[in-house]
This record gives C-alpha cells, sequence and structure tokens, in this order.
C-alpha cells in the first residue's frame, strides 16, 4: 500500500492522526479532524448541495431557443432563421424549443429542467465583456472585483480548509469565482492535475516556501495546484463513469464534474464555460449545433448523476450575458440584444416554462425586454438551494423566482 | 541598477529574454542606443520568406499548424525582437481567432500587416485592419450591406480598438456600421468596396454629421482624446506595469497627437521613461506563456540553435519538435496563437497565474529539464555553455543556471533547491544537477515575473 492510497483510507475511516510534516497541507488534517468529529457525533455534513453553473459565452440567441413560434411576428423578424413550426419540439401551444435543442424535452417530461423567461437587468450593457462582468460579479452599476460566487464560498467555514471548495474546468478563472477571501483552482483536465501530484511535490512545496509579497500571486497559485491535486489523487483514482458523453469540450468538462461529485471532494460550486453564441452571421447552422452540444452534454451528465444517486444533491444553472435583437440581421445573424431566458436543472425544480415569453411587439431599442432580474435567479438559488441569506452575496433583496416546487 | 542589468529588464520587456549573446551586444550599444537599435528593427537584415514553404512540406495546402510553427519559429530566431513583440500587441489588441477564418493565408497575412505597420501610424493601421481579410472575416463585416448593416465590426471597433467602453453611445455603433456597409471581400482577392452595399446617406457619429464612409469613422476615432488615451494605456500596460499615473498618460498622448499617431514615438518615450525603470516596474510584471515559454528557450540558445537548421530546405524533425512543443506549451498555458478566446483578447498580468496554468508551467519546466524527449534538445549545448568550473560545485552551478534564465531567486530559494539537488541526486553528476535545478528554477515563483 502507498502513502497516497494510506492518506485516502485515513480520511475515509475518519482517523484524526495524521502525521504533519512541513509538506503535509495543513486542511488535510484540519479537514480529517472536522469530518471526524460530526461523524463521532452522527450528524451528516452540513449543506452538502452543489451548484454547477455553466456560461454560454457570446450571447446565446434566445429566442431562437424558447420559441414562441405561432406568433406572426417572429417569422416577420426573422425572415431566415425562423424555426419551421413543423420543427419545433412543442412545450405548449404557442412555445417551443429549437430542434436541436430537443434533449431537454425529456428531462422538462421528467420534471427535472426549468426554463425562467425574461430574464435580464435594467439598462443593458449590449458589451459582451461588460455584460458578462455585470452577470458574474451580479452589480450592474459599478465594476466589482469579486462575483457572486465567490462572495458565497467566502461564507462556507470549509472554504478555510478545502482547496477544492470550488473549482474552475478550463485555464482561466472567471470573476464569479472570485471571492474577497476564497480563490478557487481551476484546471484544464483532471489528468494533468493529478500529475503534479507525487513524489515531486515536496520539493515544490519547499520551492515555493518564501514570502515576498510580489511573487505572493504566484506561490498562491502554484499551491493551490499542489493542495487540490494532491486531492484529486488521493480520491479519483478509481472511479469510471458508465454514462456516454458526447465527444465535445463541454461534455468532457461536464463529465470531470461528475467525476468530482461521485467521489466527494466537498466542492460546493462548479463552473464550466462553452463559447461560440456571438452568431452575428450565417446562424442557423452554427446555432443547431452549439444548443445540440449544450443539450446532449448536460443530458448525458444528468443521466451520471442520477445513476450516482446525486440527482438530489445537484443543481444546474445555465446563462448567457445577453440575447440577440429580435430583428436578424443582413447576414442571416443576429446582433447583440438583451432579455434572454436562463435554464435550471434539478429533481426539485418547476419544470417547464416559468414566466411570459417577453413581448415581440413591445420592444426596447429593438431587444425583447426583461420582467424578471436575473439577480432574483441568483436570490432564489442562494436562499433556497444553498440555504444562505442572499442580500449582502447580491447587494440588496431580490424577489424569488418559483422555480423551485414548495 | 547597473547597465547590464537595466539592459537585461529592457530585453525582457522590449524583446524577447535574451541568450547571453544577445545581451552582450546590445549591452555594448549602451541604453539609449540599445533602444533605437530594437525601433530600428528594419536595419536588421532578416529573410523568413522560405520557411514556410518548407514547412508545409508536402501537405497540399497550407493549414494553421504550419501557420503557428512559422510564427512560433520567427519567436524563438527573430533578431528584432521588439517589432516580434509588437506584433504579439496588435494580435491582442486586434484580436482575431483562426476558428472563425477559413484560411490560415489570411491570418498570416494580418499577422504580416501586424509586423509591418507595428511602429507605424496608428491611422494606417486601422485601415490596414479594417480592410484585412480575416478581421472582416472574423467581426462579419464583409456581410455588412446597406438597409441591413451588421454591427459586429463596429461596435468592437469603438469598444476594444479605439476609444474604449463608456465613450460612445449604442446610436455611434449603428452609425459606424452603416458608414462600414460595402466593406467587404471578393474571395481569393482580398479587401473590395462594394458600391452598391454602402449606405451613402447621412450620418451622425460622435456629433459630427456627414456622409461618412469607413474612413471618416477611423479619421474621426484617431483625432479622439480617448482614443490616444485608450491607445498609450494599453501600451504603456503592455511594457510598464499597470498603474500609469495620469501625467505620463498626458505625455504619451501629447506624443501621439504630435507625432501624427506614430506607435514607434509612443514606444520610445515609453521605454526612455523613468517609470519603466523603477522598482514598481523592474521584475514585477507576470509573465504570459509567450514570455515564460520563447523566453526560457531564447534565453537557453535554443533560437540560435534553431536557425540555421530552419534555412535549409528540409527541415530537421527535431527542430520541427521544438516548434510544436513551443505552440503546445503556450497552448496549455492559456496563450494559444492565432486563437484568442475572444475578440477581446487575452486577460495580461496576474490572470496569467492560476492553479491550471502553474500546472502546466511546472510540467514544461520538467519536459525541458528531463534528459529525455524534448529536454535532450534543449539541454544539448548547456554544459559546454556553462564554464568547466562550475559543473562541479552545486552553488556555483546554480549561480551560472541562474544568471543564464535571468532571474534572481529570494535566499529560501536557493536553499529550497540546494536541499533536493542534495537530497535527490548522487553529490557528483552534474547533468543530474542540472537536470533539477532547472526544473525548480523555471518553476520557482521569481522565474514566473519579469
Amino acid at each position: 500500500m502507498n502513502a497516497r492510497l494510506t492518506r485516502r483510507d485515513f480520511l475515509r475511516e475518519g482517523v484524526t492522526f495524521i502525521a504533519v510534516g512541513i509538506a503535509a497541507p495543513a486542511w488535510l488534517s484540519a479537514l480529517a479532524s472536522a469530518d471526524n468529529r460530526l461523524r463521532q457525533k452522527g450528524q451528516h455534513l452540513p449543506n452538502d448541495r452543489v451548484l454547477v453553473v455553466v456560461q454560454l459565452s457570446g450571447g446565446n440567441d434566445g429566442l431562437n431557443t424558447v420559441i414562441p413560434y405561432t406568433e406572426p411576428v417572429y417569422r416577420q423578424f426573422r425572415p431566415t432563421l425562423a424555426v419551421s413550426e413543423a420543427n419545433i419540439v412543442a412545450l405548449n401551444e404557442r412555445i417551443g424549443l429549437h430542434p436541436a435543442f430537443g434533449k431537454v424535452k425529456p428531462m422538462i417530461d421528467a420534471g427535472h429542467f426549468s426554463i425562467v423567461q425574461g430574464v435580464g437587468y435594467p439598462n443593458p450593457n449590449r458589451s459582451h465583456f461588460r455584460s458578462m462582468e455585470i452577470w458574474q460579479t451580479a452589480n450592474p452599476d459599478t465594476v466589482e472585483a469579486t462575483g457572486w460566487l465567490g462572495r458565497y464560498l467566502d461564507t462556507l467555514p470549509e472554504s478555510a480548509h478545502n482547496p477544492l471548495i470550488g473549482l474552475t474546468l478550463g485555464r482561466e478563472n472567471p470573476v464569479a469565482m472570485t471571492g474577497r477571501r476564497v480563490s478557487v483552482p481551476c484546471v484544464a483536465s483532471l489528468e494533468d492535475f493529478k500529475s503534479l501530484a507525487g513524489e515531486q511535490t515536496d520539493a515544490l512545496r519547499h520551492l515555493y516556501a518564501l514570502h515576498q509579497p510580489a511573487v505572493a500571486p504566484v506561490r498562491a497559485a502554484a499551491l493551490k495546484a499542489l493542495d487540490a491535486a494532491e486531492r484529486v489523487r488521493a480520491k479519483l483514482n478509481e472511479y469510471r463513469s458508465a454514462v456516454a458523453y458526447p465527444n465535445t469540450p463541454f461534455a468532457s468538462a461536464l463529465r470531470q464534474i461528475a467525476q468530482m461529485l461521485a467521489v466527494d471532494t466537498g466542492t460546493r460550486v462548479f463552473y464550466c464555460s462553452t463559447g461560440g453564441f456571438d452568431t452575428h452571421a450565417q446562424q442557423a447552422r452554427t446555432h443547431a449545433t452549439l444548443l445540440q452540444n449544450v443539450a446532449e452534454g448536460l443530458f448525458a451528465f444528468w443521466q451520471d448523476v442520477q445513476a450516482m444517486g446525486k440527482a438530489d444533491k445537484v443543481l444546474v444553472v445555465m446563462f448567457s450575458e445577453f440575447g440577440r435583437r429580435v430583428a436578424e440581421n443582413g447576414s442571416q445573424g443576429t446582433d447583440h440584444g438583451a432579455a434572454a431566458p436562463m435554464f435550471v436543472l434539478g429533481s426539485r425544480v418547476n419544470a417547464g416554462l416559468i414566466g411570459e415569453h417577453p413581448s415581440l411587439t413591445d420592444l426596447q431599442d429593438g431587444d425583447l425586454r426583461f420582467h424578471t432580474d436575473f439577480r432574483s435567479v441568483y436570490a432564489t438559488v442562494l436562499e433556497r438551494w444553498l440555504d444562505v441569506d442572499s442580500q449582502s452575496i447580491l447587494h440588496g433583496k431580490f424577489a424569488h423566482v418559483p422555480f423551485f416546487r414548495t | 541598477m547597473s547597465e547590464r542589468e537595466r539592459i537585461a529588464h529592457l530585453l525582457r520587456r522590449a524583446g524577447l529574454g535574451a541568450s547571453k549573446a544577445e545581451l552582450d551586444y546590445y549591452t555594448r550599444l549602451g541604453y539609449r542606443e540599445a533602444v533605437e537599435a530594437l525601433l530600428a528593427a528594419d536595419r536588421v537584415p532578416e529573410d523568413y520568406s522560405q520557411l514556410l514553404t518548407h514547412l508545409q512540406g508536402d501537405s497540399p495546402q497550407l493549414r494553421m499548424p504550419h501557420a503557428k510553427m512559422w510564427w512560433v519559429a520567427r519567436l524563438l530566431t527573430t533578431r528584432r525582437p521588439l517589432q516580434e513583440r509588437m506584433v504579439l500587441f496588435w494580435h491582442n489588441h486586434f484580436a482575431t481567432s483562426a476558428s472563425k477564418v477559413p484560411r490560415a493565408e489570411l491570418m498570416l497575412r494580418q499577422n504580416e500587416t501586424f509586423r509591418q505597420l507595428a511602429l507605424g501610424s496608428f491611422r494606417e493601421m486601422l485601415l490596414a485592419v479594417s480592410r484585412d481579410p480575416a478581421m472582416l472575416l472574423w467581426l462579419d463585416n464583409h456581410l455588412n450591406r446597406k438597409g441591413k448593416p451588421n454591427e459586429n465590426y463596429a461596435r468592437e471597433l469603438l469598444e476594444l480598438f479605439t476609444m474604449g467602453i463608456g465613450n460612445y453611445t449604442e446610436q455611434d455603433v449603428r452609425e459606424a456600421a452603416r458608414a462600414f456597409t460595402g466593406w467587404s471581400l471578393r474571395p481569393r482577392v482580398g479587401f473590395q468596396f462594394v458600391s452598391a452595399w454602402h449606405d451613402d446617406s447621412e450620418k451622425v457619429f460622435l456629433g459630427q454629421r456627414g456622409n461618412f464612409d469607413g474612413t471618416d469613422i477611423i479619421d474621426i476615432l484617431v483625432k479622439q482624446p480617448k482614443t490616444a488615451e485608450y491607445l498609450c494605456r494599453k501600451l504603456f500596460r503592455f511594457f510598464v506595469h499597470d498603474q500609469p499615473d495620469p501625467a505620463t498618460i498626458r505625455a504619451l498622448t501629447r506624443t501621439y497627437f504630435d507625432s501624427g499617431y506614430r506607435i514607434g514615438a509612443v514606444v520610445k518615450q515609453i521605454l526612455l521613461s523613468e517609470a519603466f525603470q523603477s522598482p514598481r516596474a523592474v521584475r514585477c510584471m507576470f509573465k504570459s506563456p509567450a514570455d515564460f515559454v520563447i523566453g526560457t528557450l531564447r534565453a537557453m540558445g535554443v533560437g540560435q540553435r534553431l536557425l540555421p537548421a530552419l534555412q535549409g530546405n528540409a527541415i530537421p524533425i527535431p527542430a520541427i519538435g521544438i516548434l510544436r512543443f513551443a505552440d503546445q506549451s503556450m497552448q496549455r498555458m492559456g496563450m494559444n496563437l492565432f486563437y484568442p478566446p475572444s475578440v477581446k483578447g487575452w486577460d495580461w498580468g496576474q490572470a496569467w497565474v492560476n492553479s491550471a496554468t502553474m500546472t502546466e508551467r511546472i510540467r514544461f519546466a520538467e519536459a525541458i529539464a528531463s534528459p529525455q524527449g524534448i529536454g535532450r534538445l534543449v539541454l544539448a549545448d548547456l554544459h559546454s555553455t556553462l564554464a568547466e568550473d562550475s559543473l562541479a560545485v552545486p552553488d556555483r552551478l546554480l549561480e551560472r543556471l541562474c544568471a543564464l534564465l535571468d532571474v534572481s531567486l529570494e535566499q529560501t530559494t536557493r536553499q529550497a533547491v540546494l536541499q533536493t539537488v542534495r537530497s535527490k541526486t548522487g553529490s557528483g553528476d552534474p547533468v543530474a544537477h542540472i537536470s533539477v535545478m532547472l526544473k525548480l528554477i523555471c518553476s520557482s515563483a521569481e522565474y514566473q515575473l519579469m
């Protein structure tokens, strides 16, 4: 039996003693003893629900995702891009899904997929970058250095000990996951990450022992990588999913999230993105492929989560920085718009459509008007799912949106 | 700082790191002359005209992997390092991704435009970029037509290329889009103005009224104080640090206008400024993946050794291997050349350093320090480069390697390295010592700064 198996077994058995040398990460022993104390009292761990946030980058065309297919103005505004009624995956007699998004339908029928319509914020910003920042920081008024998920993670006591309290799949960390106190690791692939741990770790830990302020961020990043890599390596040895995921980068990110869920890394928030939604020209085929990748990826992930018996523990929330202009442009594409639907996937949701589709006749500068502030969706997730007061995280009180079953 | 240290700083920031030979050369010139020499890139003869054909080899079509290797080869071997650094700047500023540009030639053509106009007039640069096929395809302006304008290019021109967000209205975006209608493409030829698609009616743009076309919009934009400020600030941040004081930016914008929008004049003023040499600047900038990968390989003399191999008809496989390795390493560290993550380019500075990218930097260090694979090529001449007397004494060897890699390690880091060397390798094997040291130096926190 090698050292890392022993260490993992210590965790599993709840043995509190771990030899602490210079190279032993502090979180490991702290976590082990905390877990053990709770187990001895016969308690379950505190709220162990997980949030997965999916970002659709570039501005998803919400109007061609969740479609008011019987409205004549829809076809007038979209002479080349309107989806024909015959191909619509109908949800009711007025609203239906883009056929490429069809894999969402069985999840709705199972009572697990909710579509929150008409989401946005006042004075919509049509810059990708500013609007994305607004969604991630949950602050349309001023530029803020922390994000809503980071501020949530700041409230968790475990964040002091668990280097994987949050995780971004990808090579860059969004501001959404940055807190005042917490900064989460990001990882491009768990396999790469694992290769970091092992016999070389001690030498590297020694290397980063210095405290010169100029290099502090590097040191923090490297140590975070080592801590997280060790935890991943200790946990992730045998698990293989039985579900076949599509062969896309998005599905691969979701598969890795499922792997982490399966082995209980204690991660509370996962973040991943998929891009290409900035469809200014010849949108039809591109958008269909994108929607298909998203729907099929989520479908596989949800099957996997159900198979491991964690459907009650996982909620997925999906958003884009804005919708697109109602009228298509001259290049069979659409320019930057405003309000759009958000999507929520989980076993306790009110499946199907929440709220009305925004009017196609009462527009604002050619764009759909929002009726539900995105921070209301966040507030609902924070309070109803993550069980935390949303006011300080969102800098204000926002009405809940009824996408959870009561 | 000694003159040599000042020059080393200059070459880290305005060059691409330096081998010992390069540092010697520029030090002999003195600081001011070194700046002049870097700016006068075209005085250094350079010929990469055959390289692309050779890289393409038997492949019937030029593809992006060839284009990437070509640029990486230039970055590794150029003797005009400031010019190449400016190509990186412009690639990031006018960030265009090959993901939406169907032909590799067009990405290379844009890359050459950046190179030719790298330090020239910003007005000319904007005109060239507005007519550049890759850009026209990337931001859909080739489809921008009268009556049904496509706003994509006009918006990013205002938001990211000239004035910066917050300095114009949504109406200005829509009016500029109308002015650029008809700026299109003819397949296999390039830019084409199609007057039938152009909306010649009146526009109101930034308070001015006229039957503007794209050139008029650019002429209005380059004269805006906000454009001058946006560009000068971005250049200052690229070369110096993140917090220029207002007086410095004012002085740079004056130069921008006085020189007739010359980028070279602004860059020269930055490199000769006190701020550039200040403690707040020196060794306080996070290395980008290009600085880290290209800088390391150049410092180790890999660029110099590669040059003759790239000049023959048949490029040796190990040389191709190095180019691929460098490109893929940068990609894994978050900088996929020719594929910026969005039209905003990459987030520079501290954003380069996170757990995912540090993992990759450590893996890179491991690869080049390994006696097998790519490391064998990288380490090839290292023994002869290092003086004989240093090999047997770990302290001295570490000092030499640090000088070679242009890094200054903290005392605690030095001790950590030496301790690992002692515990992991036998006492007298300099090859093993070099390997362990190189890996740890390149992984160190200090080495991630420049």
